[in-house]
């Protein structure tokens, strides 16, 4: 009998994977007891996403999202500062807020009408004379977690020991700066959260985003004929294309400018983006301003995913092993006059949303690579990650772990190396440093 | 790819009075039988069916709370916003063979109730309302049922009603399927 039926849960997570050999051990994508670790390692633990500024630009604004399965709120209080916290009243456990957004100045509980602070403190209590004696508000207000932000994208991260963001981020701000900082004023969210449900392990949204260009070509094949006249995408081309990886977040690229940018089939939003394109130059450098708008896909450590110059921006929620909640924003130049930022938007709706037609290939295959887990024997199986095994290279220009040609399993094995290098550690002096980073403590911009 | 001028979302028109007898059951006939060649997969004539300027979306509305509903964003949200063009493009996708989700075909069936019609200040449109039960198979254990409300505007045009407008609210604040390969 194979030893792997009798000893299903290796102590060592760096055992589920193998970078050297290219393959990934099944039971990550479905295991209950793997699951619950990565809530307690990787999202108790993470910097996670939170909100953009620019959806929650007044006192009084909030989101509600989750950190792991943990729901929480992420409110900009009275004096501007972003402040996030459980959504759970510490009386009862209910949550405090029901909505996805809106301008509150307090939360209240529905069943005993506690009410919060949009800084989370305890404010006061329905029929609080009851209470005279019994508590010490400033000892019950909603747990709090660190907050800080990137160029715009706000982060929230409920361990007091985790590094600080740019630390997290470290080379991968190199990347980042593409998307949030291509052009002065930054990015912007468009209003409007989709949400949907695939039943499907959160993984696999994450390394479709952060490596795969492979499916795209066969995959998408009928959406690519519909909207580009019957043509398919060219072949795979691996000269000119990487894959960069740091900290477990990784961009897959090409070095073309347009390719990601033309899929949106709005020929005035590539203008746009060839008329900003020399100062985008000067701001990022020759090698960056090649890089933004290719044929690309990128992912952050643990579950953001986006398409720079697409405009598609999402996190894969996880709900359970088997199955996640993806929420998806449009995101824009802040400075691109109004009928552009529409034509992005139809663009991003056109193509990846859950009624886009690129995205309506992917779900079905996610749901696919994790459903047929169920069966015993073909959770035994590991899966091939090989591609690319010998193309890592030494860049000059681009940070991080690199590799040759985006056709590759490369940021998708480096992504799975920090997930067990998290689930791993005890403490933060045990999770290693893969690559040396280039701009610690240094501005990439 | 014709570029059209306008993204925003388009504005429905006002309702007058309820329409004639003979209207309503023109446009319930009419429902019933889109409703049969979507289930039927048969969108190419589903296609014919709807006018040059034909505006199909889907608006999206976040949970909000109750003092705050009335609130309109500058740039509203949706799931998509079709010209013609892209529901061309949607068909040919479909039709490409290659769409792997929807082989081995699926089964769909579009339940279209609730149907109320009402006359413009157009003579020659209608406002229609109604309600669909839209369930959809996949493969042997995956049933998935999708609820909506829909209104129309359907205009005369040489003695044929076509659909000029669709407006389809959906009632899942979370979309339940991977993909919405399908039409409303």
């Amino acid at each position: 009998m194979d030893m792997r039926t009798r000893n299903p849960f290796p102590a060592d997570y760096h055992d589920y994977i193998n970078t050297d050999e290219g393959w990934v051990d099944r039971r990550i994508f479905w295991e209950e007891e793997i699951y619950q670790q990565e809530l307690e390692k990787i999202f108790a633990r993470s910097w996670q996403f939170i909100a953009h500024d620019s959806q929650i630009p007044n006192p009084g604004d909030f989101v509600t999202t989750y950190m792991g399965e943990d729901g929480v709120i992420g409110s900009r209080d009275k004096n501007g500062q972003v402040r996030v916290f459980l959504n759970s009243c510490p009386h009862r456990g209910n949550k405090v807020c029901f909505a996805d957004s809106g301008n509150a100045k307090r939360f209240t509980c529905n069943y005993h009408g506690w009410a919060f602070g949009n800084d989370g403190s305890l404010l006061g209590i329905h029929n609080e004379h009851i209470y005279e004696g019994y508590i010490n508000k400033a000892d019950w207000g909603l747990r709090e977690a660190r907050v800080s932000n990137y160029k715009g994208l706000i982060f929230a991260n409920f361990d007091s020991e985790a590094p600080d963001l740019e630390t997290w981020l470290g080379d991968y701000r190199w990347y980042l700066d593409m998307l949030l900082d291509n052009e002065e004023g930054g990015i912007e969210f468009l209003p409007g959260t989709i949400k949907s449900y695939v039943n499907a392990n959160w993984k696999f949204g994450v390394e479709n985003f952060i490596g795969d260009s492979l499916h795209a070509m066969w995959n998408h094949d009928s959406g690519a004929k519909a909207m580009m006249g019957g043509q398919s995408f060219p072949p795979a081309e691996q000269e000119g294309s990487y894959h960069g990886s740091a900290n477990g977040h990784g961009w897959e690229f090409a070095t073309d400018s347009v390719a990601d940018i033309a899929i949106l089939g709005q020929p005035e939003v590539i203008e746009y983006y060839e008329s900003i394109r020399p100062k985008m130059r000067e701001r990022l450098g020759e090698m960056r301003a090649k890089i933004f708008g290719s044929l690309a896909s990128a992912a952050m450590f643990p579950n953001i995913s986006f398409l720079p110059g697409l405009g598609t921006f999402r996190v894969w929620l996880p709900r359970g092993p088997r199955k996640m909640e993806l929420r998806v924003w449009t995101i824009v130049n802040k400075n691109m006059p109004d009928h552009i930022k529409q034509m992005v938007n139809k663009g991003t709706m056109l193509t990846f949303s859950p009624g886009g037609t690129l995205e309506m290939d992917d779900g079905e295959n996610w749901e696919g690579n994790t459903q047929t887990n169920k069966g015993t024997l073909t959770r035994q199986g590991k899966l091939h990650y090989g591609c690319g095994s010998t193309s890592r290279i030494d860049h000059p220009e681009i940070p991080g772990i690199v590799h040759q040609g985006q056709y590759n399993d490369a940021n998708q094995l480096a992504f799975y190396q920090r997930w067990a290098d998290l689930m791993n550690a005890d403490d933060w002096d045990d999770v290693p440093q893969r690559n040396e980073p280039r701009f610690a403590g240094k501005p990439t911009r | 790819m014709n570029k059209p001028a306008d993204y925003s979302l388009p504005a429905l028109p006002a309702e007058t009075e309820p329409s004639s007898d003979a209207v309503f059951l023109d446009l319930q006939r009419q429902l019933h039988f889109e409703a049969r060649l979507l289930d039927e997969l048969r969108h190419r004539e589903w296609l014919e069916m709807m006018t040059d300027d034909v505006r199909y979306f889907a608006p999206m509305f976040g949970r909000r709370l109750r003092n705050e509903q009335k609130i309109t964003d500058r740039m509203a949200g949706y799931f998509f916003n079709d010209h013609r063009v892209h529901m061309e493009m949607r068909v040919t996708r479909l039709d490409s063979n290659m769409v792997w989700c929807e082989d081995p075909v699926n089964n769909v069936r579009h339940l279209v109730s609730n149907i109320e019609v009402f006359d413009t200040a157009d003579a020659d449109e209608v406002k229609v309302y109604s309600a669909v039960d839209l369930h959809r198979s996949r493969l042997d254990s995956k049933l998935k049922r999708l609820t909506y409300g829909r209104t129309d505007i359907w205009r005369q045009q040489e003695g044929r009603w076509l659909l000029a407008m669709r407006c389809v609210n959906f009632d899942h604040n979370a979309t339940i399927d991977s993909n919405l390969n399908l039409f409303f």
